[in-house]
């Protein structure tokens, strides 16, 4: 930048006095040797003489009663909302009301005790799922009939209710009714315990093959023989199937304890699973009665065509046995 | 602003008889700091010395700003309305005129603004408008007993002024209204708008240029 610009920004100041007395000298020796610059504040001078015709006017009278007016007035909620005092106070009030809010959540939140995890009080859903799920599955098929099989994953949030249900023609189930989404994939029928497999044992043959001591039921019905007992594939479960013409009696037995086969845990007291249905030959093939129990050491599950009554006779003799001789076998 | 100012300031009797008073032409006393912290303190007659004193300034300033003589008296209005409400914040470390200024500022800011958002003039502006057109028209007027042909130069330069202003960045029209009209220095005014001192007199030396070129013709000889 060339001095005499740096100047000519100045010149406005130094017409007005507005520069330092260090400025004013420079400007002054600067102008007594630069004719344009001279130029240029004369123009100045004149400018702000040029500008000065631009008079002032009068306001009106009137202004100074419309404010009194104004003043007098009360004030509207908007205005008193929109001033600045005003409106600082009461952002002041809100961030505190506003603080206490979220502290007190945070405080709550921290001092609520964690959920549940979902597996403590799934027990008798896992069991459920677990060993009906191929009714489930089978069920859910048939309903949706022309969708392909699905799998569902079901949460413990899921479930509104759950009991025993007897109203589906061809499966008696547990009904669940479930909320929330359901995630469908396609599925693979679980594969059902294999009890008619596994080879045919003789009496002689059982301490062998199963590491438990096994109860044979004192009591049976009449006329009702031993037809065989057989050792499950892949489970400690021994299969007791007694017979009377078409009619048959099965009893499983494996240990309380056992890590394998039906968890033990499901066999702790009396289930009852009763099949019912209209199908007239579904009633003739499957149509029984299921009881399950545990004496401890020992889990039991017994199904038979017969009623209830006589179920429980068996089961009856059975748990007034001990073991390692508690029967004989008939 | 509590409810119970508003309440005195209406039940007040020394404030009505304040407000009824003619104006005085004598000489106000005490320095704007003080009479403003007098008016903070609950005198109000000290606020009538402080609108006395910077009415017309400060109107006249908004006017340039603005152009619209209708606009100016409202905006004016508003920015003694808002020292009124704000005079529990006011603190005598602030220069009252730079404070006074400010608010005025704000209002050209806040308006200009409003203004961008319209696409359309508004019925009151064409009106304005029209009232600023004929105030304009007045001062052509001629006034018999002065020479005839000086006024309508004079009007003539006038309009020629206003029109070159009002042609300014707004940047640069804000300085040299208020440097050349209200009389303010560099450092004042930086105070106002909230920038270096440097940055108003670069805008003061654009605006000078730009001026000395469009009204070249009145500044020969």
């Amino acid at each position: 930048m060339s001095p005499c610009e740096n100047i000519r920004k100045e010149l406005e100041a130094f017409l007005c006095g507005d520069v330092d007395e260090t400025q004013r000298n420079e400007i002054q020796h600067h102008l007594g040797k630069c004719q344009e610059c001279s130029e240029v504040l004369r123009q100045l001078e004149k400018l702000a003489g040029v500008l000065q015709s631009w008079r002032d006017r009068e306001p009106s009278p009137m202004m100074y009663e419309k404010l009194k007016v104004r003043l007098t007035k009360p004030d509207s909620a908007w205005n008193r909302i929109f001033m600045y005092s005003y409106g600082k106070r009461v952002a002041i009030r809100f961030a505190q009301v506003a603080t206490i809010v979220i502290l007190t959540l945070l405080i709550s939140n921290l001092l609520q005790k964690p959920a549940p995890k979902a597996s403590e009080n799934l027990a008798p859903l896992n069991f459920y799922l677990k060993e009906h799920q191929g009714a489930v599955i089978q069920s859910v098929s048939a309903e949706l009939q022309s969708r392909p099989a699905t799998r569902m994953y079901v949460g413990r949030d899921n479930i509104i209710y759950f009991e025993f249900m007897e109203d589906h023609p061809k499966f008696s189930r547990p009904g669940i009714i479930f909320k929330g989404p359901l995630v469908r994939n396609n599925i693979q029928l679980p594969k059902a315990p294999a009890i008619t497999k596994g080879q045919p044992l003789e009496l002689s043959q059982i301490k062998n093959a199963v590491d438990f001591d096994p109860v044979i039921p004192p009591q049976l019905p009449h006329d009702y023989i031993l037809e065989s007992i057989r050792k499950i594939e892949d489970y400690h479960c021994l299969h007791l199937l007694y017979a009377m013409g078409m009619e048959t009696i099965s009893l499983f037995e494996q240990p309380s304890d056992s890590q394998e086969g039906l968890v033990a845990q499901d066999f702790r007291e009396f289930a009852v699973y009763s099949r019912s249905g209209t199908d007239a030959e579904f009633d003739k093939q499957s149509k029984g009665t299921i009881l399950s129990w545990s004496d401890g050491k020992l889990s039991f599950v017994l199904i038979g065509g017969k009623d209830m009554s006589r179920l429980m006779e068996i089961v009856q003799s059975i748990s007034s046995t001990e073991s390692p001789n508690r029967g004989h076998p008939e | 602003m509590s409810k119970k100012f508003f309440c005195n300031l209406s039940k007040s009797h020394a404030l009505k008889e304040v407000w009824a008073r003619p104006k005085q032409n004598g000489p106000l006393r005490g320095s704007d700091e003080e009479l403003m912290l007098g008016f903070r303190n609950g005198d109000e007659r000290s606020f009538e010395i402080l609108y006395r004193r910077y009415e017309k300034p400060l109107f006249n300033f908004l006017y340039r700003m603005v152009v619209n003589a209708a606009e100016a008296e409202s905006l004016c209005q508003e920015a003694f309305y808002r020292l009124v409400r704000a005079k529990t914040n006011y603190e005598p470390t602030a220069r009252f005129k730079t404070w006074l200024y400010q608010i005025a500022v704000n209002l050209c800011q806040d308006r200009k603004r409003r203004m961008k958002h319209r696409s359309h003039r508004s019925l009151d502006s064409q009106v304005s408008s029209r009232q600023n057109e004929e105030a304009a028209l007045q001062d052509f007027i001629p006034n018999p007993s002065a020479d005839l042909e000086k006024q309508v130069e004079t009007a003539e330069l006038e309009s020629f002024v206003k029109e070159e202003i009002s042609r300014l960045p707004e940047e640069e029209k804000l300085v040299v209204i208020l440097r050349e009209y209200q009389g303010l220095k560099c450092s004042e005014i930086a105070d106002i708008i909230g920038c270096p001192i440097g940055t108003v007199k670069s805008h003061n030396h654009r605006a000078h240029e730009r001026l000395r070129k469009s009204l070249a013709k009145y500044l020969g000889d």
